[in-house]
């Protein structure tokens, strides 16, 4: 039974791409049973996660943590265990301990500088989500990343979930058929504020507001689309296998109007230009067609919950990070008599099919077009801790291509930024960066009016 | 967990309460996700999965939380044990934690970990912790009305005050007794059977399954330790229970005994000093 379970586990481990049996034939033995020497750079509430999760995992060693809110620090201590070393300062930890890899969690708006300090210390580095507050720093920081040659990775952890890497085989053996739509959305009900720990009355209180609650402000925020949008919109373009060519998106604070200025609601509509299958006898035809993908994010209702749905004209694929559907489409095949009628075209043989009184059973449910669904479930695991993994592998292994890395973060934050911007100026926003190099272009298409 | 938590919290700002009260409720969430033996994303699940195989690494939390279980299992004489719902045989003693490593790992195949005899209480306790370290002092809390966390006072005049029903989560069932809950966890267990089924708890004195309904309430400095003496003085029986409180439980946990015959109203009775 033994050698089934770990026959079972190696199928899965290569799933998600670690590779760890491949990876280690590569090192000398004594390299490969060393373990990773990490630092954690911000332990809010996901660095906390992160940290929690590295010390779980044999190829890791957390030398040290890293924050510049005590009370986050502290508690992450705790997590992190005696072994550990706690810094308030970024450069000191660094300068001190010269960890190999650093996994950086803090505030958005500060990604950019301390994956910059990580670098230049010759760390390799996973930065969360979105990678960088702005597209000029998101560029800088892919083009520093490619030209130091180092391991870099991006936490779009559905990118190591086995459902979503099983989705995108599906539609690319075709079983979803021609992409029609996408609609996806992360709907929840709560004011997404974090606690002070002084009253309103204290002289600390704008400042620590300020400082906890970074997501709500558009000076430190890119809002609901940086935040959650980033991982939709990233299996968007990885199911497509593209990126966007123009977005129109509408937001505002509708209902938390508690001094905040990131919307608390905002509906986008992205259109992605795909290649028509090449079927057509018609050389004027046009080679693309749109895909138009909606994505909406809510804070006052959560009965949609997290979920992306890709539509195709043979199947479904509804997913979430711990279940996936895929319903097929009825088609002619499906209906018992259909065969016959396409065997022969004569009259007779309609009006026969029709006074032969088969009949579709209708039923009640108005789910019942659906069908039964295949399910593709994640068992063996959490996407957290398998990026992570996948990360360290990828460090242990100096294999730069990692299974998000910072052109895929670059794409990303493009993609996010965008609707931002139609949002606040009520237009269409175009793709900003140049197709091939993902270099910003250089005529300004930013501000175009439709 | 499947169970419902609730929270109450007093103070000056509504907003800042709500924001706490999500806090604390994020951290149940947080544990559920992690604990529970029927997620299959969890760390508890991961173990049970893997740890008859090899040594599995666990993080610093639940390693420390297990090491709790497992004095609680020789403090208790075997009577609390995680193991329980394993094949027959198993107990605590095939579960081998090594502090080098924090590494977890079952002597056999057939161990299964299942936290549901504390993870009520240990929820509530680091739930506290969140809503303590925002400033927030008088507060209830309650996961499935089994396990129960009070700090502070209900308002200036009344303190917490909880109301034991029998029978148990019957919501027209009768008070058998009210106590005031003051900076302490509760925990009721209870063995609730009709006619049809006999109780799954083996009184020792006899070897049978208890015949006579009860309930076991205890009042702990934590929720943890009031659900871990809860559910092992139930497990003992009234008479091993009795005895067990007097010699070798620890002073700081108050004990009732609620014996509930067919026809007979529920009776409370104090195995210790009362609340």
């Amino acid at each position: 039974m033994n050698q089934h379970i770990a026959t079972r586990r190696n199928f899965l481990e290569a799933a998600t791409g670690v590779a760890l049996a491949s990876g280690a034939a590569l090192l000398s033995a004594a390299e490969a049973r060393e373990p990773v020497r990490v630092a954690v750079i911000g332990t809010g509430a996901r660095g906390s996660d992160l940290l929690r999760s590295l010390t779980t995992i044999e190829a890791a060693q957390v030398v040290g943590i890293c924050d510049n809110y005590a009370p986050h620090l502290e508690r992450a201590a705790k997590f992190a265990g005696p072994n550990t070393q706690t810094f308030a300062d970024a450069e000191q930890m660094l300068d001190r301990l010269k960890p190999q890899a650093v996994v950086i969690a803090v505030p958005l708006a500060e990604h950019f500088r301390v994956a910059g300090l990580a670098l230049a210390a010759g760390c390799d580095v996973f930065c969360e989500k979105t990678m960088c507050y702005s597209l000029k720093q998101a560029s800088q920081l892919a083009a520093r990343v490619e030209e130091l040659g180092r391991v870099f990775q991006v936490g779009l952890q559905r990118r190591a979930n086995v459902i979503y890497q099983q989705a995108v085989a599906m539609i690319r053996a075709g079983m979803l058929g021609q992409i029609s739509a996408v609609k996806c959305q992360w709907h929840r009900n709560n004011n997404w504020r974090r606690p002070i720990p002084v009253p309103r009355s204290d002289s600390q209180w704008s400042t620590l507001e300020r400082q906890l609650n970074w997501r709500l402000y558009q000076q430190t925020s890119g809002g609901l689309m940086a935040e959650l949008g980033s991982h939709q919109m990233d299996v968007v373009n990885w199911c497509l296998g593209t990126t966007p060519r123009r977005v129109q998106a509408s937001g505002g604070v509708d209902y938390w109007r508690d001094g905040r200025d990131v919307a608390d609601n905002i509906f986008c509509i992205y259109e992605y230009e795909l290649p028509v299958a090449p079927a057509s006898k018609d050389a004027t035809a046009p080679a693309t067609y749109t895909v138009r993908a909606t994505y909406s994010s809510v804070c006052n209702n959560a009965y949609e919950g997290a979920s992306e749905l890709i539509m195709g004209t043979r199947g479904t694929l509804y997913l979430t990070s711990s279940k996936g559907l895929f319903f097929r489409e009825r088609s002619a095949d499906d209906v018992g008599w259909a065969p016959r009628r396409a065997a022969s075209d004569t009259q007779q043989d309609d009006a026969a099919l029709i006074t032969s009184g088969k009949t579709l059973k209708l039923s009640n449910s108005p789910w019942a077009h659906r069908g039964e669904p295949i399910e593709l479930d994640y068992l063996q695991g959490d996407d957290t801790r398998d990026e992570l993994v996948s990360f360290l592998d990828r460090v242990r292994t100096r294999n730069v291509k990692t299974i998000c890395d910072a052109n895929e973060g670059l794409r990303d934050t493009a993609t996010v930024l965008m609707a931002n911007q139609a949002m606040e100026l009520a237009i269409f926003a175009f793709w900003p960066l140049g197709r091939e190099t993902g270099e910003e272009s250089s005529t300004p298409q930013k501000f175009r009016k439709q | 967990m499947g169970t419902l938590f609730e929270i109450w919290l007093r103070g000056p700002d509504d907003e800042h309460l709500t924001a706490v009260a999500e806090a604390a409720l994020d951290e149940v969430v947080r544990l559920d996700q992690l604990l529970s033996r029927f997620e299959a994303r969890s760390e508890i699940a991961r173990v049970n999965r893997s740890a008859a195989i090899d040594p599995v690494q666990v993080d610093v939390e639940l390693f420390a939380l297990l090491e709790q279980c497992q004095q609680a299992w020789r403090d208790s004489g075997g009577a609390f044990d995680i193991t329980a719902g394993s094949k027959a045989g198993v107990t605590m003693a095939d579960v081998l934690l090594a502090p080098t490593g924090r590494t977890v790992r079952f002597a056999h195949t057939g161990v299964r970990l299942d936290l549901g005899a504390i993870g009520k209480g240990y929820a509530l306790d680091r739930a506290t912790e969140v809503i303590e370290r925002f400033g927030v002092t008088n507060l209830l809390l309650h996961g499935g009305t089994s396990s129960v966390l009070a700090r502070g006072t209900r308002d200036e005049d009344f303190p917490w005050n909880i109301a034991i029903r029998w029978p148990p989560g019957d919501a027209d069932g009768s008070e058998v007794a009210q106590i005031a809950l003051t900076n302490q966890g509760l925990s009721t267990s209870a063995v609730f059977s009709d006619a049809s089924q006999p109780s799954d708890v083996i009184d020792p004195a006899t070897g049978r399954p208890l015949l006579s309904q009860a309930a076991c309430a205890v009042a702990a400095p934590t929720a943890t330790a009031a659900e871990i003496w809860s559910t092992a003085l139930l497990c003992m029986g009234k008479l091993r229970a009795a005895d067990y409180t007097k010699l070798k439980a620890p002073t700081t946990i108050q004990v009732a005994w609620i014996d509930a015959a067919e026809a007979a109203a529920p009776v409370l009775s104090w195995l210790t000093r009362p609340l």
